[in-house]
């Protein structure tokens, strides 16, 4: 399957501080990833350089084989963006908005479905619009010239769940139809429910890039059992077994991969209460982060 | 086509017409005032000769034509060496911001750059739109003297205004480019007001120190308000040759800059 994003080598610094520090990831068509990361860990500024808005200190980044610092206008051509806190312009409306738009990029098919969709009003000064309407607007702008590629930051910060499931819908359509989606995210169910890889950066270094199924298979499971006899924390450090912790009359086990050798010591004693519960992405998350891989 | 400027010319139309309106209003004032201090003329000429000639250079004004018999010098000495250079330069400042530093300021670059669009159709685009508001402005800040003198039965030499209207253009197209450099190189829009406004004030302080000292004098030619002088263009309807050549090349070469600035930098920050 080809390649829509192509980032090679990319390196970007603001003087001393390196913001990425050398990255390589591809994103092929038809495919939704998650880019995942803290603040300051170098999403945003991937991004910019993505869309061409900064040029990298050195690498690549290529947008359906166009050098996006070089050559990045028929790129754009087929890329929808929405950036993370949409900013417009506080004087127009939501038409005004549109038609500079169409200006641009051509008359949209789409604009009476995307507008009845969000129950959006297009007369509206931005400035009087809410957070929530500003993002919307933000989307109808990303989405109403029907784009190959779709960058987003933050999608669906600041909308109740009712829009956020309208947009899940409307972004798994597009990834039906063949749009390849590039979405920056703190929002980790989000993301496990969308993505269909996630690329993990820190401290401007891509420290994993797996596709959901896998990581659902790295996944970790809690395990909070109390017991009715005596136990010893020893007898449950089996292989795969990242942490037994003591809690009030039992013990929370960490455990990553197969848990039956842990289930099967927990079955020698008297149980009182059991509860196995698995480990969000926002856990494996947090292990990436909380130390080096 | 033409989406950028286009957009342009609809945010700033606002603007101009309240500088317009100040600027009519103040030509209002003066020229009503005029037949009453034309009457006394020869009266305020005296008082003008008893002045010292520093008093003069600190305003850019010629004393040789400074007179109140024609609306032309009134005018010129009135209107043309203080307040009307002051609206055009307020006034091109804020153009220029527009262009860029505006939206990297507020963050709504990144929109405007998601576009396809390249970044020099959209600096060009927004630039002569810039322009012709200025010639706009210009042609409205002092044509419309013609309609109010004749309003207030007072003589005028149209081919003066003419003049005073080409020269004053090729001063605010050279403050317009100065700070369309500013606009793009800078990322926050006080600071860059704040280096176009201190550059001409530097440039207004070099201009009189070379009037007032010898030494100095070529110093002059560092300076717009060498090549700006109401009483040369409205009193006198001189406007000499280099003048043009030193404005319309400044802002010809610092808008070359600008724009390969606009194209390589980092627009998102």
């Amino acid at each position: 399957m080809a390649n829509v994003i192509v980032i090679k080598d990319f390196k970007k610094y603001f003087g001393k501080l390196h913001a990425v520090d050398g990255i390589n990831l591809n994103v092929k068509k038809g495919e939704i990833l998650g880019f995942l990361g803290p603040n300051g860990a170098g999403k945003s500024t991937t991004i910019r350089c993505l869309m061409g808005f900064n040029k990298p200190t050195d690498g690549e980044i290529r947008v359906f084989d166009h050098d996006m610092s070089t050559d990045s206008v028929k790129a754009k051509r087929q890329i929808g963006y929405l950036p993370g806190n949409v900013q417009l312009y506080d004087n127009w409306t939501g038409w005004d908005h549109i038609r500079f738009f169409e200006g641009v990029r051509g008359k949209s098919r789409n604009l009476n479905n995307l507008i009845e969709r969000f129950d959006f009003n297009p007369n509206a000064k931005f400035r009087h619009l809410s957070s929530g309407n500003q993002q919307k607007l933000g989307l109808i702008l990303a989405l109403m010239h029907e784009p190959k590629l779709l960058v987003m930051d933050e999608p669906t910060v600041g909308l109740d769940p009712l829009l956020q499931n309208e947009i899940y819908k409307v972004l798994i359509e597009m990834r039906d139809r063949g749009t390849t989606i590039f979405i920056s995210s703190h929002n980790l169910p989000e993301v496990e429910k969308l993505c269909d890889r996630v690329a993990i950066i820190k401290n401007g270094k891509l420290v994993a890039v797996e596709s959901i199924k896998v990581l659902g298979k790295k996944k970790l499971h809690k395990i909070e059992a109390s017991f009715k006899d005596k136990f010893s924390k020893s007898e449950f450090e089996h292989d795969g077994v990242e942490s037994v912790d003591e809690i009030s009359r039992g013990l929370l086990i960490t455990v990553v991969g197969d848990l039956n050798p842990v289930l099967r010591t927990i079955a020698k004693h008297k149980v009182n209460d059991i509860e196995i519960t698995h480990a969000s992405l926002e856990d494996v998350f947090m292990k990436f982060y909380k130390g080096d891989k | 086509m033409f989406v950028f400027a286009h957009r342009m010319l609809r945010d700033k139309w606002k603007s101009f017409i309240i500088y317009a309106v100040a600027a009519i209003g103040f030509l209002e004032m003066y020229i009503a005032l005029f037949p009453a201090i034309q009457k006394q003329a020869s009266q305020v000429n005296q008082l003008i000769k008893t002045m010292p000639p520093e008093f003069y250079k600190a305003f850019n004004m010629d004393p040789s034509t400074l007179s109140f018999d024609n609306l032309q010098s009134y005018l010129s000495s009135e209107y043309m060496s203080f307040l009307w250079p002051i609206l055009l330069i307020v006034f091109a400042v804020s153009l220029a911001n527009y262009i860029s530093v505006n939206e990297i300021d507020k963050g709504t670059i990144e929109t405007l750059a998601s576009l396809p669009a390249n970044r020099l159709r959209i600096f060009l685009e927004r630039y002569l739109a810039g322009v012709l508001i200025i010639a706009g402005f210009c042609i409205v800040g002092l044509f419309s003297a013609i309609p109010l003198a004749q309003l207030h039965n007072t003589d005028f030499v149209f081919v003066n205004f003419l003049t005073a209207t080409i020269g004053s253009f090729l001063f605010a197209w050279a403050v317009y480019s100065l700070a369309t450099l500013s606009s793009v190189l800078l990322s926050d829009k006080g600071r860059a007001s704040m280096v176009s406004g201190g550059i001409l004030i530097l440039m207004y302080v070099v201009f009189i120190i070379s009037t007032l000292k010898e030494g100095l004098k070529n110093l002059q030619y560092m300076s717009f308000f060498n090549y700006f002088s109401g009483s040369e263009l409205l009193a006198k309807n001189s406007y000499p040759e280099y003048a043009l050549l030193a404005l319309g090349g400044f802002a010809i070469v610092v808008t070359t800059a600008a724009m390969l600035w606009f194209n390589r930098r980092d627009l998102s920050v």
